[in-house]
């Protein structure tokens, strides 16, 4: 073949240097057709042999992808040819991948040797290429569905937000439907007579399982991280709707930005406040929060809990012609490395305001030279530059907001100006690149698929696939919503806190029913009975919320390694050994033939 | 019959063994396996026999450790059944293969073989050596799922010898497998006792055990019902089989008159039968020659189809040429040339020259046959030794290989299994045990031994190296 493209070379240079120029090309595209078929038809003829299989894999991939190709490139389809490439390069980098992985795993070791032939089996099983065509598909689909009209930083934050939801679902659909395939399948269809008879223990067995699984997921998120990294930019090379757009995106998207909240300038603040409200709602309620002048530590939890909310939602906010001052601490780094930290404010008007704006006035570091006057939408995220020169020494940045009476600026009625309490009022300056917190992020996905995995597994133990998937799906979905379920099942029935004593807690359920049913109040009694199933459930269930990287990507917040450390030891050692344990003690302790008589 | 003496190495020890099943409720449904008691030694063919639901595979499987005892104890190699390092000398092959179907033959074997933590270069001798060996080499990068049940059932029984295994756990072992199959089985299993392995057998095909099995435990509702040698449990001890060249009726006559002087009397005179299985090799290997010849030709035909679909897994399908490559690869020159000592299976060798018989010749020559009541004391030897003088004179060469007459006589005191045996007509060369002189060694046979030599051969000198 080499010598055929040689040729044809050759002759074509010739031609070509002879000024016949079409005859030139002619010939070159001849050898190359004539090459291209002898590679062609001895790809055919050694189909059977499993390199040339591969290699044909590749080829044929490659051949389609080019021909879909160029007949978008002649229709003028651009965004289509890219997503076509996309889908190519998913699809072969995976293959190669994953022939990479088969490889590593060829050892003689009966983990490794379980390990490898749950990879065969993942991707021979007709669910899982579903998935992987739908996995494949979906990355470089994305962009074809956002609205070009508008703003990129917004079209590139739903980009990410999409692709990684869109990942995260297929990915742990993948990983439920492998693992509890695997493992039901085969002691429903007995190969594991053959296995279990050879000298494999059991706990290897499914460690090597789980190292299937570990490694066919590792190869997907670095292969769906790379797509999703390369569309990211793809995207954001595309023309802006204003050149703020362009500066915005990279500054608070594609960047990892460290949050920092905000504290009073006096720490005795507000537990001062706290005291003051204590002492009022005594006055008011005393059967509720006790007599004034009564210890605060007698207070109960519920009360005392209620009270701080109530404090800190009124430090944060800020009444009409009055200040509050906000003091963000520990911003040495961000004074020595970036030339501003961005303000990020939220900003709700208690009342309906004329225009949706509300108007503040910033003083900073209570300097009056200092002093900025902003008009910002209602409910909308706001981000002011400030100049790093303006942190002191002590890595402090002190923000005092003024909320200015309306008719002095056009003439609107005094409303009191909220901040969520969350992220109604950040600092953020930035810590590191977005390809290194994306990384992470990955990381902490493949971790949490991880988990998911060891989970199906166990769950495949002793169920049978259509429970086993069913119950590994249902603690996923709870896991991974678990702050949202938790909260609701709290607001959903009152119950009592961690701090009770136990015995209390314990009696809580029944006296509180037999309450109830005394009361005739039947449906509170079962509200009490739901949350104590929904509560017990919770409570096995590792909080997944926690590790979730969507929402920082999206708004290019910073994933510090610690919380990737504390992922790895929560999800990956503890929760996935916890559960690893349980499925093989019971594993170990079944009978894996069945009765035949 | 099995000649070898195993040794008093107990294997596999089963005290007071019981399996109840219970149900949801935990009451005993079934009591699949009651109270049995089983030992099998080194070097034994044990047969586990019984019909459905005797509880003979609960029994393998409590063996294996896939199922626990409700009661007794199992010890396997001295230890129990459910550690680990004791399924390294075990080969097992279950009733049915149970294979993964998304792997092909070569995939399914390296997975078997990483198991046994063998690397790279012995896995791939020894899944070249076994697909050779079982005929599949031609199919081996076909997805298992696509194979008929006789091909699962090679690899599975390649499966199960992919680390030369010290016992051999057969369940059903030649359900599903043609004729070809099933007698390769049965040599290969004798073949194993003959190398000092050890097989435990478990089958309600009674032919298969009675063919290979040094001892049988009849199992019947979850107990033992009879145990013991297939000599103690099989053999009449009252009879005697001569079989010669077809005979006159007046040469029987006259032999019935030596015997009426030593007050015996003919039972019975007539032509042996063939075997249903040895004809239908016959066939086989004739329709192949045939079909080598004229290429193209085989077409439709009941047989023609069963040769196509498993031509691949035939191993006479090999071409001569592959298998002096085979025979000359340094795997193959390990193996033995001298004619192997044979399998149990076929006869003493030394008895009778091979006398090929034609299907088609088969023609019953029926005898008077009369029956007169026992009489005195015989001296058997003499007794035998005019039978032959006689024959002799009246020109009755034993060797000459046309037809055959069976004379059985009420001879007591002679060991008649070898006599009773022989009246089998001879295998054809190629699917013959190698103990037997054929007069044309085939070359397939020698490949296959040679194979199997290699195989075992090459994992015990690996283990002797382990070991030095």
């Amino acid at each position: 073949m080499l010598s055929l493209l040689v040729a044809g070379g050759a002759i074509s240079a010739w031609l070509w240097l002879t000024d016949q120029r079409l005859a030139a090309i002619w010939v070159n595209g001849t050898f190359d057709l004539l090459a291209a078929a002898w590679l062609a038809m001895g790809l055919w003829r050694w189909r059977s042999h499993p390199v040339a299989g591969r290699i044909g894999v590749v080829v044929a991939g490659t051949a389609t992808a080019a021909l879909l190709c160029n007949i978008f490139i002649v229709f003028e389809r651009n965004a289509l040819t890219i997503t076509t490439v996309g889908v190519w390069a998913m699809s072969i980098g995976f293959y190669l991948a994953l022939q990479l992985a088969r490889r590593l795993l060829s050892g003689g070791w009966p983990v490794l040797g379980v390990a490898r032939t749950l990879l065969d089996e993942a991707v021979r099983l007709k669910a899982v290429a579903v998935l992987l065509v739908m996995l494949f598909i979906l990355v470089p689909c994305i962009p074809l569905l956002i609205d070009p009209t508008e703003r990129l930083t917004y079209r590139v934050q739903q980009f990410l937000t999409y692709s990684l939801i869109g990942i995260t679902t297929l990915l742990s659909l993948l990983t439920i439907v492998v693992a509890v395939t695997t493992i039901t399948r085969e002691l429903e269809q007995r190969q594991i007579f053959l296995t279990m008879s050879k000298p494999v223990s059991r706990g290897q067995y499914l460690l090597g399982k789980w190292l299937g699984m570990a490694v066919l997921n590792a190869l997907l998120v670095a292969v769906c991280g790379v797509a999703i990294y390369t569309f990211t930019m793809l995207l954001a090379q595309q023309p802006a709707t204003m050149p703020e757009d362009a500066r915005e995106l990279h500054e608070q998207v594609l960047v990892a930005r460290q949050v920092v909240s905000p504290r009073p300038q006096d720490p005795a603040q507000l537990s001062q406040a706290f005291s003051e409200r204590l002492a009022t709602l005594r006055q008011q309620e005393p059967q509720l929060y006790g007599q004034p002048g009564e210890a605060e530590s007698a207070l109960r939890n519920e009360a005392r809990d209620a009270i701080q909310k109530q404090v800190i939602t009124a430090w944060f906010a800020v009444s009409p012609r009055s200040s509050q001052t906000y003091v963000f601490r520990g911003l040495t780094p961000a004074r020595q490395n970036a030339q501003t930290v961005q303000f990020r404010l939220k900003p709700k008007s208690a009342g309906v305001p004329k225009e949706d704006v509300v108007y503040l006035a910033l003083r900073f570091n209570n300097r009056n030279d200092r002093v900025m006057t902003r008009k910002i939408g209602d409910g909308k995220y706001h981000v002011i530059e400030v100049p790093t020169e303006l942190i002191d020494d002590k890595g402090d940045l002190s923000i005092e907001i003024y909320n200015p009476p309306r008719e002095q600026i056009d003439g609107g009625s005094a409303t009191t100006i909220n901040f969520n309490t969350t992220d109604g009022l950040q600092l953020l300056y930035r810590v590191d690149s977005f390809e290194a917190n994306l990384t992470r992020a990955m990381i902490l996905l493949w971790l949490r698929l991880c988990f998911l995995g060891m989970l199906a597994l166990a769950t495949g133990t002793f169920l049978g696939f259509p429970v086993a998937a069913l119950l590994a799906t249902l603690i996923c979905v709870a896991a991974s919503g678990s702050s949202f379920l938790n909260q609701s099942l709290s607001d959903y029935a009152a119950f009592p806190k961690a701090t009770v004593p136990l015995w209390d807690r314990l009696m809580f359920i029944p006296r509180g029913f037999i309450d109830f049913l005394q009361k005739g109040e039947f449906w509170n009694a079962f509200k009490l009975i739901v949350a104590l199933i929904g509560s017990s459930f919770m409570k096995l269930v590792p909080g997944f919320s926690e590790f979730s990287p969507t929402q920082s990507i999206a708004y290019g917040l910073h994933l510090p390694f610690h919380l990737v450390g504390r992922a790895a030891l929560w999800l990956g050692v503890i929760w996935t050994g916890a559960t690893g344990i349980v499925a093989w003690l019971i594993f170990r302790a079944r009978e894996l033939a069945r009765v035949q008589v | 019959m099995p000649q070898n003496n195993p040794t008093t190495d107990t294997i596999i020890k089963c005290a007071d063994l019981t399996k109840v099943f219970k149900d949801f409720w935990l009451r005993n449904r079934v009591v699949a396996v009651d109270h049995i008691d089983l030992e099998v030694n080194r070097g034994e063919v044990f047969g586990l026999l019984g019909p459905n639901g005797s509880g003979k595979s609960t029994t393998i499987k409590m063996i294996l450790g896939l199922l626990h005892p409700t009661s007794g104890r199992i010890a396997v190699f001295g230890r129990h059944p459910r550690e680990v390092s004791i399924k390294q000398d075990i080969g097992y092959l279950p009733e049915e293969s149970y294979l993964y179907q998304f792997l092909n033959a070569q995939e399914t074997l390296e997975y078997y073989g990483r198991l046994f933590h063998q690397n790279r270069a012995q896995r791939r001798r020894r899944i070249e050596q076994l697909l050779h060996w079982v005929g599949l080499e031609h199919v081996a990068r076909r997805p298992v799922g696509e194979y008929s049940k006789g091909m699962a059932r090679r690899i599975g029984l390649a499966q199960a010898l992919i680390n030369d295994p010290q016992l051999l756990i057969l369940d059903e072992p030649t359900s599903g497998l043609d004729p070809i199959g099933t007698r390769q089985i049965k040599d290969l299993i004798s073949e194993l006792a003959q190398r000092g392995k050890t097989v435990l057998l478990c089958s309600h095909l009674l032919a298969d055990v009675e063919d290979v099995c040094h001892r049988v435990a009849i199992m019947f509702g979850g107990k033992v019902r009879k145990e013991g040698t297939v000599d103690q449990l099989l053999v009449r001890q009252d009879m005697t089989t001569i079989q010669t060249s077809t005979l006159e009726p007046a040469v029987v006559q006259e032999i019935e008159q030596v015997l009426a002087r030593h007050g015996r009397a003919i039972e019975r005179v007539d032509s042996p039968r063939q075997k249903l299985e040895q004809l239908f090799l016959d066939i086989v290997h004739q329709a192949q020659s045939e079909g080598a010849t004229f290429s193209g030709a085989r077409s439709g035909g009941k047989l023609a189809e069963f040769l196509t679909a498993s031509a691949a897994h035939m191993p006479e399908d090999v071409s001569a040429q592959e298998l002096i490559d085979q025979l000359t690869t340094p795997a193959g020159s390990k193996a033995r040339q001298r004619p192997l000592p044979g399998s149990p299976a076929h006869g003493r060798p030394d008895s009778q020259s091979p006398a090929r018989t034609e299907p088609g010749s088969v023609n019953p020559v029926p005898a008077p046959g009369k029956q007169q009541p026992p009489a005195a004391e015989p001296d058997l030897d003499a007794n035998l030794e005019q039978l032959d003088r006689l024959m002799a004179e009246m020109g009755v060469s034993q060797k000459k290989p046309d037809a055959r007459t069976t004379i059985e006589r009420e001879l007591a005191h002679q060991p008649p299994e070898e006599v009773v045996r022989s009246d089998q007509v001879e295998l054809p060369d190629w699917a013959k045990s190698p103990r037997s002189e054929s007069e044309q060694p085939h070359k397939q046979e020698q490949v296959d031994r040679s194979l199997l030599d290699s195989l075992l051969k090459s994992d015990k000198e690996k283990r002797k190296d382990k070991g030095e």
